[in-house]
């Protein structure tokens, strides 16, 4: 016998699919998102985007300005300024030729300078600034954002709470703390002592009180494996097809009693920890299951995977990139010629040049970055920050 | 009347079960024993599933992972080569070489070629490509006559010609934005990283129900699963398509297995089981045509479950042994090989549900099989309704779309037909060691007008399209 309570049951339980395939039956006759995702085909990757956004807003408050397109704006006409109000009702204002502002002056609104600009000690700019000339910030100031159309030069122990952008060359002074991205069409200089996140541009140059890098003496190199060989496997089509586990007798001596396969397109990884010894010539990608230490003078003609912690000697070269999912050490006078990317922190001795391949590159850090003198093109990026350290005393050398 | 055709069904199943338990020499509580055992252990299985895709949809949701990095997109520039096969692409041709050719990436000293392989069509095909060929130097036009043996093959025959270090994969109906290269080859500094991939979301959603029902299930397999799997260094699955890999990793694979029909699930084990990684890319996004009727999609998902199996038949032992893969990664391969064995588990549940319940098992029993199966299922694969899918749209903002995901339902018992078909039919083809001819999926060419038909609305404000986060 059917109970009154059960029916009931049925009945909602029902109701409640139909209400459910209704709605669904709706949406799919008469859709209110048909798709699909939109993707914008046009999109291209811009590493200057956030001041290019400021540059464009402030340019077109101004042409509408100038047009008398919008009533809200009230424009004060003085001599060499104007006064208008932006879209957010923020403040903002327009000065005409070179401005030079004030020892200690504090500065509210948005500026826009339709000439170079040049700021004095302890000014306190609050809002975005956007230079249609070259800008020179004086010592201790403190920044919200600037982009300029000419060169930048930053005082020593500024503080800037955003970007700082430029078409031309920008030049950090020492202890400054810069929270958001450099970026630049040319090159950009850090001076000692900086902090910062974010530094993207043709050529990156770090430079503390010691020299630059001095002349690389050509490395001794040493083949000790047996190429010959393990090319005439290739060859035969045997690497690739199977993983070969490298016979003892092809191996170097810091690579004896250590499981090591050759995995094809050349490509050699080790159990293990790993040290290689001084000058030593390594014609394949290497990727270590471990930790790994080099000597002077090594030099790899590919890419390198770490998967412990990497301490590379000076004077090595890497003909590609360097992969570490610990923490990584770069003794001085290395070149890196693409990438370097690491979970850890890295730190980097006085000499190093990265980044100066055909292909590019960059250095990038899961956490902290610590370099000395340098060149990197490109891109630096670390997500707990860059800090610039003194160099090393010349003459020393690990 | 119904009394009576019940007791006949149940008699006549008794009689079935009796001579069939004589006939092995067992007895009966022994055999509803056996059967609960494999129940059980085919419950245990299906959880592994659904364990698995509650993870990455979990995941996907609430963590912060770090995953992978696109900090190197657009300043690590290595050279490339881009293979298109085309067998008889009329209506898709000029659509990707038009975005191929808008493609930001550096032209100089060859550094970006684009390798056509005119693969035997008897259509315009040529002459298109032709056509751009004049204007535009650093596209090649490589033909061979007799053509159409599937895309593995036509893909072995461009690399032939590809002189870059990087070679990426497109298909003839793909529209890639101008960003996608660039994205595609930032993770390949890294030398562990043998190939890279990126995601597929269908353009031709306003076709038909089974468009919109496939870009349902993309949006959670990319969305998603990919995604988590990338971030979680677990088996990445290459697609084939929007998909690069280093020249050198493909020239010591010898390339692409031309007697597979899923080349991309095939060169994707490979390259695991060797020791090279794949990166999923989810920036790095292209559209593509996908299948209009349920005749074209059973189709293409047959030849993906022929393919699949006969690469989980492959590879699944070399997987468990691999010295090179981590535990996780061997698990993740196990469960990704025998994806397509989900269907036939739920058929076989269903099944054993209903014998259990005519042996004389209490009800509830009998049902738990039933709905294990059909839960594990929809949480599942490109078929997960309620997690993956819903997750997927959630993370796109596709707030409206989630309305059309009761009607999966419909999909659902579609695709566990058509996979459990097809699975037994791959089974049966691998061990006569039988070829199975590639067949090619219908494309009507009419990706570029559903783009400026949503470009005009975007312009003209179209509330649902100014709500994705794809804008930015």
């Amino acid at each position: 016998m059917i109970s009154l309570g059960y029916i009931l049951l049925v009945t909602a339980f029902l109701l409640l699919i139909a209400i459910m395939l209704a709605k669904s039956i709706k949406e799919a006759v008469k859709p209110e998102d048909p798709g699909p995702l939109f993707i914008d085909l046009l999109k291209t990757i811009n590493e200057r985007e956030e001041p290019m956004d400021l540059k464009e807003t402030m340019y077109q408050l101004i042409r509408d300005a100038v047009q008398g397109k919008n009533r809200y704006w009230q424009t004060e006409m003085g001599s060499g300024e104007v006064n208008l109000r932006g879209r957010g009702n923020e403040e903002i204002k327009v000065s005409f030729g070179k401005l030079k502002i004030k020892k200690g002056l504090k500065i509210k609104k948005v500026l826009v300078v339709m000439g170079n600009l040049e700021t004095e000690e302890n000014v306190e700019l609050k809002n975005p600034v956007y230079v249609l000339g070259e800008t020179k910030i004086g010592l201790r100031n403190k920044v919200n954002s600037l982009t300029s159309t000419g060169k930048v030069t930053i005082g020593d122990e500024t503080m800037v709470k955003g970007f700082i952008d430029s078409n031309e060359d920008i030049e950090i002074g020492e202890n400054t703390v810069i929270k958001g991205k450099v970026t630049s069409e040319k090159k950009i200089r850090i001076g000692r002592g900086t902090q910062l996140k974010q530094v993207y541009a043709k050529e990156i140059l770090i430079e503390t009180e010691t020299s630059h890098r001095k002349e690389r003496m050509q490395p001794e190199i040493k083949i000790d494996l047996n190429l010959a060989k393990i090319y005439s496997l290739e060859e035969k089509g045997k690497i690739g097809r199977e993983l070969i586990e490298l016979r003892e007798k092809l191996k170097p001596e810091y690579l004896k009693n250590r499981k090591t396969w050759i995995q094809g397109a050349n490509t050699l990884r080790i159990k293990g920890n790993l040290q290689i010894p001084s000058n030593q010539y390594i014609p394949y990608n290497l990727i270590v299951e471990g930790n790994l230490k080099t000597g002077r003078n090594t030099v790899f003609a590919k890419g390198l995977c770490i998967k412990g912690n990497a301490e590379i000697g000076p004077e090595n070269t890497i003909g590609e990139s360097i992969k570490c999912h610990g923490n990584l050490e770069i003794r001085e006078n290395c070149t890196v010629q693409d990438c370097i990317d690491c979970e850890g922190n890295i730190t980097i001795d006085e000499g190093a040049e990265i980044g100066i391949g055909d292909k590019g590159g960059a250095i990038i850090a899961y956490k902290k970055i610590y370099l000395s003198n340098a060149t990197v093109r490109n891109k630096i990026y670390a997500e707990e920050g860059i800090e610039i350290k003194k160099a090393k005393p010349k003459g020393r050398s690990k | 009347m119904n009394n009576m055709l019940w007791e006949l069904i149940h008699g006549a199943f008794e009689a079935v079960v009796e001579t069939t338990v004589r006939f092995l020499g067992l007895t009966m509580p022994y055999l509803v024993e056996a059967v609960n055992i494999t129940l059980l252990i085919i419950i245990a299985i299906v959880s592994a599933y659904v364990v698995r895709h509650y993870v990455f949809s979990w995941k996907r949701l609430f963590s912060r992972d770090k995953g992978i990095k696109q900090e190197f997109a657009g300043v690590y520039l290595p050279s490339v080569s881009i293979i298109v096969p085309m067998h008889n692409e009329e209506k898709v041709a000029g659509t990707i070489l038009e975005r191929l050719v808008e493609m930001d990436y550096p032209r100089e000293n060859n550094w970006y070629e684009v390798i056509v392989v005119n693969d035997g069509s008897t259509d315009r095909t040529g002459e298109i490509v032709r056509s751009y060929m004049e204007k535009h130097p650093y596209i090649k036009l490589v033909s061979r006559d007799r053509g159409g043996n599937g895309k593995a093959s036509a893909l072995n025959y461009g690399l032939r010609f590809a002189r870059n270090e990087i070679v990426i994969v497109f298909d003839a109906d793909y529209q890639p934005p101008r960003d996608t290269v660039k994205r595609l080859v930032a993770p390949l500094y890294n030398p562990e990283v043998g190939g890279v991939m990126g995601r597929v979301v269908p353009i031709n959603t306003p076709d038909s129900f089974v468009t919109r029902m496939a870009e349902l299930e993309r949006t959670g397999g990319y969305q998603v699963d990919q995604q988590e799997k990338g971030f979680m260094g677990l088996i990445v699955q290459h697609g084939g398509t929007v998909g690069g890999f280093r020249r050198e990793t493909l020239k010591a694979l010898n390339g692409w297995r031309e007697d597979s029909l899923t080349e991309d699930t095939d060169i994707t084990f490979r390259m695991y089981l060797r020791g090279w990684r794949i990166s999923y890319v989810n920036i790095a996004v292209s559209y593509e045509e996908a299948p209009a009727t349920w005749q074209e999609k059973a189709r293409q998902l047959r030849r993906w479950v022929i393919g699949h199996t006969h690469c989980m038949y492959n590879y699944l032992i070399e997987t468990v042994k691999s010295p090179l893969l981590n535990k996780w990664q061997k698990i993740d391969g196990v469960l990704t090989l025998t994806i397509y064995a989900v269907p036939p588990l739920i058929f076989i549940g269903w099944i054993t549900g209903i014998l259990l319940y005519l042996a004389g098992a209490p009800w509830w029993w009998s049902l738990i099989p039933a709905a294990m199966f059909t839960i594990a299922y929809s949480t599942t694969g490109n078929f997960a309704v309620f997690m993956e899918i819903n997750t997927g749209l959630f993370v796109d903002r596709r707030r409206k779309a989630y309305l059309l995901t009761p009607l999966l339902i419909v999909n659902f018992l579609f695709n566990v037909w058509v996979v459990t078909k097809a699975f037994i039919f791959a089974t049966y083809t691998y061990i006569k060691r039988k070829n199975v001819e590639w067949e090619k999926t219908v494309k009507r060419g009419n990706g570029k007008n559903y783009y400026n038909q949503m470009n005009n609305d975007k312009n003209k404000g179209s509330k649902w399209l100014n709500s994705q986060r794809w804008h930015k």
